[in-house]
C-alpha cells in the first residue's frame, strides 16, 4: 500500500517539480516572478497535442516539438516584453504585472484557438499496467516519471557540469549591473527562459499523457509551482525541485488521509507561513529582499 | 570623575540620550565596538571621524533601524532596543539620512504637514468623520508647518514637489521635517555634504538656533571639519567603532587625535 | 434600454470595486491580486444575510461591508512585513485560500453550486425589481463609496497613505506606524469592495465561485492600472471604459463565449501595453514602474 502511495507521489510530484524547476531557473537570473510560465506550459502541451493529432505526427515526436514550441514562446516573452520593459526602467513588481497580463492573453487565445473543450492525448484503449512491489503503475504513468527525471538529470549535469551551467549559475543577481558591465547578462536570460520554458514544455507533454488539455491548466500547473518555490526557495534548484516533489507527495498523502477538499486551503495557508516566517524558503540561500 | 559606565549603571532620569557599551558586527568585521556616550543636553554634539567608523551605524542603532549585538540605548531612561522606529521617533527623537529620503512626489508643503500633523487627525475614523476641516488643530498644524518653512526659507517652494528641489535644499527640508516632528533630540547624518557653501551657512544657522534658541539636542555626523569646529558645542572622534576622542573643539584641536584618526 | 441600464450597473459596480483597488494599490503603492475574493466574501456573507435571514437593504449592506472589512484587515497583515512582489505572492496564496472556503464550504457556501434565489433587498419597503429600479439604487452606492475614498485620500490619513507610498522607512523615521495604516488601507479598501459584492449578487441573484476567482483578481488590477493609480478619476475612466467596452462585440453579433475571451485578452493586452508604454496608465499620477527606496 505504502509503495502505491510511494508511486503516485513521485509520478505527481515529478511533473510538479519540472514546473517549479523551470519556473526556478528563470527566477534566479530573471528575478522575478514570471506567471506566464503556466502560460507557456499550457501553450507547449497544446501544440503538441496538435502536432500529435491534426498534423499526425504521432505522440513522441509531437510533445517533444511542443516542448521547443514552448521554449521558443518563453525566449519571444523575454526578447519582445520583458527586455523592453527593462530598459524602461521596469522593477520586479512592473515585470509581474507584464507577466500576469501575458499570462491572461496567452490563456485566452488558447480558449480561441482550440476551444474550451477538454482534449484528450490518452489512450482509447485500457493496457493492462505494470506491477513492483505491490505499487501499481502503467506505462504512461512511468514514462512521465522516466522523462521527468531524465530531464531534472540533464539539468543538474548542464548546470553543475558544464563550463556553460556553472557561467549561467554564477550570473550576478543584479541584471541591471550585469547590464552595465557587458551584454552578457541578456544573453544569459534569453538562456534561463529558454531553458526553464523547455522544462515547462516536456512537464506539459508529460501531463497531457495522463490528464486532458484544457485551457486553465497552465494556472493548474502554475499555482502548485509557485507554492513549491516559496516552500522551497526561490533563488535554488534543489528547493525548487524539492519543494515539487513534496507537494506531490503531500497531495497523494493528503487524498488518502483526510478529505481531499481542504488540501489546497492547507497548502496555500502553509506557503503564506513560510513567507511570513521565512521568505528565502527552505533551501534558498538568498537573504529575503523588500522586508519591513 | 563619572563616566559614561557609571552613568549607564544608575538610573538618571534627567539625562536625554545615553548610550551604553553599544557594539554591532557586520560578517565580522566590529562596526561598532564598546561605543558609550551621555549626549550634553540643548547643544550641538558632532561625531566625526573616517569612513567606516562606524558613525551611520551607530545612527542605526540608536533610531531602531538595526538592533544592536550588545549594549543598550537609552532615551529619557527608557530602553530603545526593543522598540520600532516609529515608537522611538514618537519618543520625541528624530533622525535624517545620509542618503536624502523624501517623499519626492509629495509637494514641501505635504512632507512638512506629515511631520507637523496631530497624531489623532491621521487616524482613519477621524480622518473619515472629521468634518472640521477648518478646526483648530487642523490651523495650528498648518501654521506650524509654514513657520518652519519660513525658519528654513522654504515657504515660496511650499507647493513645488520635494523631487524637484535641489539637493541642497532636500537637506534643509529634511532638517525641516526632523524639526517639525517636536522632536527632542534629533540625529542629523551629513546635513551639509555636498551642500554649495551659501546654503551650509543657512543649515549652520538653523541648527544653532534649533540648539541655543529652542532647547533642543543635536547629534550630528560630518566630515566637513570646519563646519564642525564652527558649530560644535562638544565632538566626538570615533574610529573603527569604538570613541577614542571626547571633548570641546578647542580641546580637540589641540590633540591630534581628530587628524591621526583620518590620515590611518 | 433595459441592456443598457444593465451595463450601467454592472459599470457602476465595478466603479467601486476599482476605486477600492486604487485606493491600496495607487495610493498606498500596496499591490493585491486577492481583491476578487474579498469581492466574493462580501457578496457570499451579503448573499447568506438576505436568504437566510431574510435581512433587509441595511442588514445585508453593512453585514457585507462588515465581513469583508475583517477579512480585508486579515489580508492586510501580510503586507506588515512583505512588499512589492512578495506581497502580490502573499496576497495570490490568500486569494486561492478564499476561493477554496467558497468552492469546499459547502454547509454555508453551497459550494460549486453556489447560492441562488438571492432576493432583491428591501429598503424602507421598497424592493428594486427591473433594471432601472436597482440602477437607481446603485447610484448612491456609487457616491458614496467614491466619496468616502476621496475624504480618505484627501485627509491626513490618506497622506500618510502616500507617503508610505513614497518611502516606507522615511515615514517611520517621521513616526508614522506604518503597520496600522497598511492593516486600515486594506481593511477599508476590502470594505468597500465588499459592498460591491452585495450589490452584484442581489443583481444577478445567483452567485458561485466562478466569479472570484484569481483571474478576476487580475482583471481587477487590469481596471486600475490602466485606468490610471493614483487618481480616483482614473479608477473611474478604467472602469466605464474597461466594462462597456467589450460590450460592443454583442451588437457585432460575436458568440458569447468568444467574447468573454476577447474581453479578458483586451485587458491583458492593455495591461502590458501600460506597463510597457504608459505607465501611469489613462490619467493616474503614480506609476509603478519607479524605483522605491529600501
Amino acid at each position: 500500500m505504502y509503495f502505491q502511495l510511494l508511486a503516485n507521489g513521485i509520478i505527481a510530484g515529478s511533473t510538479y517539480a519540472l514546473v517549479a524547476l523551470g519556473f526556478a531557473v528563470i527566477y534566479r537570473t530573471a528575478r522575478f516572478f514570471h506567471f506566464a510560465h503556466g502560460a507557456v506550459y499550457a501553450v507547449a502541451a497544446y501544440a503538441g497535442y496538435s502536432f500529435a493529432t491534426d498534423f499526425g505526427l504521432g505522440k513522441p515526436v509531437g510533445l517533444t516539438f511542443g516542448a521547443v514550441i514552448g521554449a521558443l514562446l518563453g525566449v519571444l516573452l523575454q526578447v519582445a516584453v520583458y527586455a523592453p520593459i527593462r530598459r524602461r526602467g521596469g522593477t520586479e513588481l512592473t515585470l509581474l504585472l507584464a507577466s500576469l497580463g501575458l499570462y491572461v492573453i496567452l490563456q485566452n487565445a488558447i480558449s480561441l484557438t482550440w476551444g474550451d473543450d477538454v482534449r484528450t492525448l490518452r489512450a482509447s484503449e485500457v493496457v493492462p499496467g505494470h506491477q513492483l512491489w505491490g505499487a501499481y503503475f502503467t506505462n504512461v504513468q512511468l514514462i512521465i516519471a522516466t522523462t521527468s527525471f531524465a530531464a531534472m538529470t540533464t539539468l543538474w549535469l548542464v548546470l553543475w557540469k558544464t563550463r556553460f551551467g556553472k557561467a549561467m549559475r554564477a550570473t550576478p543577481s543584479n541584471v541591471e549591473l550585469a547590464r552595465i558591465s557587458g551584454i552578457r547578462a541578456d544573453r544569459y536570460l534569453i538562456y534561463a527562459f529558454a531553458i526553464g520554458s523547455l522544462l515547462a514544455g516536456i512537464a506539459g507533454g508529460l501531463i497531457s499523457l495522463d490528464r486532458g488539455l484544457s485551457p486553465t491548466m497552465g494556472l493548474n500547473a502554475l499555482l502548485p509551482a509557485v507554492v513549491a518555490v516559496v516552500i522551497g526557495g526561490a533563488g535554488s534548484f534543489v528547493g525548487a525541485a524539492l519543494g515539487g516533489l513534496c507537494l506531490g507527495f503531500a497531495e497523494t498523502i493528503g487524498i488518502w488521509l483526510f478529505s481531499s477538499r481542504w488540501f489546497d486551503a492547507v497548502i496555500y495557508a502553509v506557503a503564506i507561513g513560510f513567507l511570513l516566517v521565512r521568505p528565502h524558503g527552505l533551501w534558498g540561500g538568498e537573504p529575503p529582499r523588500a522586508q519591513a | 570623575m563619572l563616566n559614561d559606565q557609571s552613568l549607564c549603571a544608575d538610573a538618571m532620569p534627567q539625562r536625554l540620550l545615553r548610550v551604553c557599551d553599544l557594539s554591532k558586527r557586520f560578517d565580522g568585521t566590529c562596526a561598532v565596538d564598546g561605543f558609550s556616550v551621555t549626549v550634553p543636553e540643548r547643544q550641538v554634539t558632532s561625531i566625526v571621524g573616517p569612513n567606516g567608523a562606524g558613525k551611520t551605524t551607530l545612527f542605526n542603532i540608536i533610531s531602531g533601524f538595526l538592533r544592536p549585538d550588545a549594549g543598550a540605548v537609552f532615551f529619557r531612561a527608557e530602553p530603545l532596543t526593543n522598540l520600532a522606529t516609529w515608537e522611538i521617533a514618537q519618543l520625541g527623537l528624530s533622525r535624517t539620512f545620509q542618503n536624502i529620503r523624501i517623499f519626492g512626489g509629495m509637494t514641501v508643503l505635504e512632507n512638512m504637514l506629515l511631520s507637523t500633523e496631530n497624531k489623532m487627525a491621521e487616524r482613519f475614523l477621524h480622518s473619515l468623520l472629521s468634518f472640521r476641516s477648518g478646526s483648530p488643530e487642523q490651523r495650528r498644524t498648518a501654521e506650524k508647518a509654514t513657520a518652519i518653512l519660513e525658519l528654513v526659507g522654504l515657504t515660496d517652494k511650499r507647493h513645488v514637489p520635494a523631487g524637484d528641489l535641489s539637493y541642497g535644499q532636500q537637506k534643509l527640508l529634511n532638517l525641516a521635517c526632523a524639526v517639525g516632528t517636536d522632536a527632542s533630540l534629533l540625529l542629523l547624518d551629513e546635513p551639509v555634504a555636498g551642500v554649495q557653501q551659501d546654503m551650509i551657512r543657512r543649515i549652520e544657522d538653523v541648527v544653532r538656533d534649533l540648539a541655543h534658541d529652542h532647547g533642543k539636542t543635536i547629534l550630528l555626523i560630518e566630515h566637513d571639519l570646519e563646519f564642525v569646529m564652527r558649530i560644535s558645542d562638544t565632538v566626538i572622534v570615533m574610529d573603527l567603532g569604538k570613541k577614542i576622542f571626547e571633548g570641546s573643539v578647542s580641546d580637540m584641536a589641540a590633540s591630534g587625535r581628530v587628524l591621526e584618526a583620518y590620515l590611518n | 434600454m433595459d441592456y443598457l441600464l444593465h451595463i450601467l450597473i454592472v459599470v457602476h459596480v465595478y466603479i467601486i470595486v476599482a476605486v477600492s483597488l486604487n485606493l491600496l494599490v495607487g495610493y498606498t503603492g500596496l499591490v493585491s491580486v486577492a481583491h476578487a475574493g474579498l469581492y466574493g466574501v462580501g457578496a457570499y456573507a451579503g448573499a447568506l444575510l438576505s436568504t437566510w435571514y431574510g435581512g433587509g437593504f441595511a442588514v445585508g449592506f453593512l453585514g457585507a461591508i462588515a465581513v469583508a472589512a475583517a477579512v480585508g484587515a486579515l489580508v492586510g497583515m501580510l503586507a506588515v512585513r512583505l512588499r512589492d512582489d512578495l506581497l502580490v505572492i502573499a496576497t495570490l496564496c490568500a486569494q486561492m485560500l478564499l476561493y477554496s472556503v467558497f468552492n469546499n464550504w459547502i454547509e454555508v457556501t453551497n459550494g460549486p453550486l453556489g447560492v441562488a434565489g438571492i432576493p432583491r433587498p428591501t429598503l424602507f419597503g421598497w424592493k428594486p425589481s427591473s433594471n432601472l429600479e436597482f440602477f437607481l439604487l446603485t447610484v448612491p452606492c456609487v457616491a458614496i463609496a467614491c466619496w468616502v475614498v476621496l475624504r480618505l485620500v484627501q485627509s491626513p490619513f490618506g497622506r500618510v497613505l502616500r507617503s508610505i507610498r513614497e518611502d516606507e522607512l522615511y515615514a517611520q523615521a517621521l513616526g508614522k506606524n506604518t503597520p496600522y495604516y497598511k492593516v486600515a488601507a486594506f481593511l477599508s479598501s476590502a470594505g468597500l469592495v465588499g459592498a460591491a459584492g452585495y450589490l452584484y449578487a442581489h443583481y444577478v441573484r445567483f452567485i458561485d465561485p466562478t466569479s472570484f476567482t484569481f483571474m478576476e483578481s487580475i482583471l481587477m488590477l487590469s481596471i486600475v492600472i490602466i485606468g490610471g493609480a493614483g487618481r480616483l478619476f482614473g479608477s473611474v475612466v478604467g472602469a466605464v471604459i474597461l466594462v462597456s467596452a467589450p460590450e460592443l462585440l454583442r451588437f457585432l453579433d460575436v458568440p458569447s463565449g468568444i467574447a468573454a475571451n476577447i474581453r479578458q485578452v483586451l485587458y491583458g493586452a492593455l495591461l502590458v501595453l501600460v506597463v510597457l508604454f504608459r505607465p501611469l496608465g489613462i490619467c493616474g499620477t503614480y506609476t509603478l514602474s519607479r524605483r522605491r527606496a529600501t
